[in-house]
């Protein structure tokens, strides 16, 4: 879980105001002069061709953060993402799987294994997926999160003392906690191209009162990122409800 | 942010005299803006040649569109959002750029009167850690920690929700914490050099 080279560090502090003393540097002059150049030419264009209306229509937008136009390397680079994700997510809760699936615990010993030599992120030996419809909120996301970590970690990595939540699945957000495919996009999208790390704890129920799944990843090594999506979160959706980084 | 200027017109009088078909307005918004523009797509991009073409085209894009600014945003905010999704752009289209040899420290950290040799070392370090993140949280940062943005000011200019911005500027900042933690004690004897950095920088 720790990192000895964080050890100096203190949280967000340190890096912001490294960041912040950044000197801001100016633009160089010839790059001044080829933009100057370039919207000369745009300007003769707007002078022989009539109204600026006219030549916006010409214009291709700008693909936005959101939109859809990424062409086919990102949908590459975005399979790619989502595939990780299952991979860790196979390896990271070989045992949870193991009980939705009905499969006894030897089952999926031979997957242990191979999570036991996998590279993780730290804290993160398996992950927790359960629907415990709890309420969440953003007043008590802090403590009914460590609680909910709390629970894993406490569990002995098997099936048969799981505290049950998994085999009670009842909340809205139970159809992505089982569908480990779309669930991983989700992840990944949520990540947004970060490492594909395995979540400490996936949990189905409510935010706020609308139906909500609660995402724990390890954060930093004293706090967790916490991430609130919706129950259809995909890759093509992944709406995030609400986020918080929850001390530890 | 605001669009107020004590001498001459306000941004969004430049901008809607631009439109109206006055020919100095847009250079004017320009040159009074083109630093910072430049600032926030050389640290998100880290490659000089990549930020003029991001400049570049999103200036183009911003002087063909300004008929469709709306004013629900600050001129700056417009702006500001046009340049960072010109850089997302060029990052996703341009794959090539990370096998490039990295430019010259001086074109990324001009030297600034009174520069100490450490810190401008330090000013190395932290911007070759940034350049390893994934660019969404990259422009994140840029915006908020380099720029001092609040977050629904980055949120508004990353067209997301605040806490997209919050959990991007976090990870950002878990991930960068390690590649900086020699700057904090460089001498401690369990200094380790940052990882996931070129080599001709991380050593330095």
């Amino acid at each position: 879980m720790s990192d000895p080279r964080n050890g100096d560090l203190d949280g967000d502090g340190l890096v912001h105001d490294l960041l912040a003393g950044l000197p801001e540097p100016t633009m160089p002059s010839e790059v001044a002069a080829r933009i100057d150049a370039a919207l000369a030419v745009e300007a003769a264009t707007r002078d022989a061709g009539g109204t600026l209306a006219t030549a916006a229509a010409t214009v291709t937008p700008i693909t936005s953060t959101g939109s859809t136009g990424l062409g086919a390397r990102l949908r590459g680079h975005w399979l790619m993402s989502a595939a990780a994700v299952v991979a860790v997510l196979a390896l990271g809760s070989a045992v949870v799987v193991g009980a939705l699936s009905g499969r006894s615990p030897s089952s999926s010993s031979a997957a242990s294994g191979a999570a036991a030599t996998a590279s993780r992120a730290p804290g993160a030996e398996t992950t927790r997926l359960s629907a415990s419809g709890r309420g969440y909120t953003k007043a008590n996301l802090g403590p009914e999160v460590l609680t909910l970590v709390a629970a894993t970690s406490t569990s002995p990595a098997s099936p048969a003392t799981n505290d049950g939540t998994v085999s009670t699945l009842a909340a809205p957000g139970r159809s992505l906690i089982e569908d480990r495919t779309r669930l991983a996009a989700c992840l990944a999208k949520v990540e947004e191209g970060g490492p594909a790390t395995a979540p400490v704890a996936v949990d189905a129920g409510s935010f706020e009162g609308q139906p909500a799944v609660v995402v724990v990843l390890v954060g930093s090594a004293t706090s967790y990122d916490v991430f609130v999506v919706t129950p259809a979160c995909s890759s093509a959706d992944a709406t995030l409800l609400y986020y918080a980084s929850v001390r530890h | 942010m605001s669009d107020a200027e004590p001498n001459g017109l306000d941004d969004r009088a430049l901008l809607a005299a631009h439109v109206a078909g006055d020919p100095d307005a847009f250079g004017t918004l320009v040159l009074r803006h083109r630093d910072r523009l430049w600032a926030i797509a050389l640290r998100t991009l880290g490659h000089p040649e990549d930020a003029a073409d991001a400049v570049q085209n999103a200036l183009i894009s911003a002087y063909r569109s300004a008929g469709s600014y709306r004013g629900d945003a600050a001129v700056t905010t417009w702006l500001h959002r046009i340049v960072v999704n010109a850089c997302l752009d060029l990052v996703r289209r341009r794959t090539v750029r990370a096998a490039d040899p990295l430019p010259d420290d001086d074109a990324l950290l001009p030297a600034q009167p009174g520069d100490a040799f450490a810190s401008r070392e330090t000013a190395l370090v932290v911007q070759q850690a940034l350049l390893t993140l994934p660019i969404e949280q990259r422009a994140a940062l840029v915006l908020v920690d380099l720029h001092g943005y609040s977050v629904d000011e980055a949120a508004a200019v990353l067209d997301c929700p605040a806490g997209t911005v919050k959990s991007r500027c976090s990870r950002g900042r878990a991930k960068l914490a390690p590649l900086l933690a020699s700057l904090r004690n460089p001498d401690h004897p369990g200094h380790v050099p940052p990882e996931g950095m070129p080599n001709d920088q991380a050593g330095r």
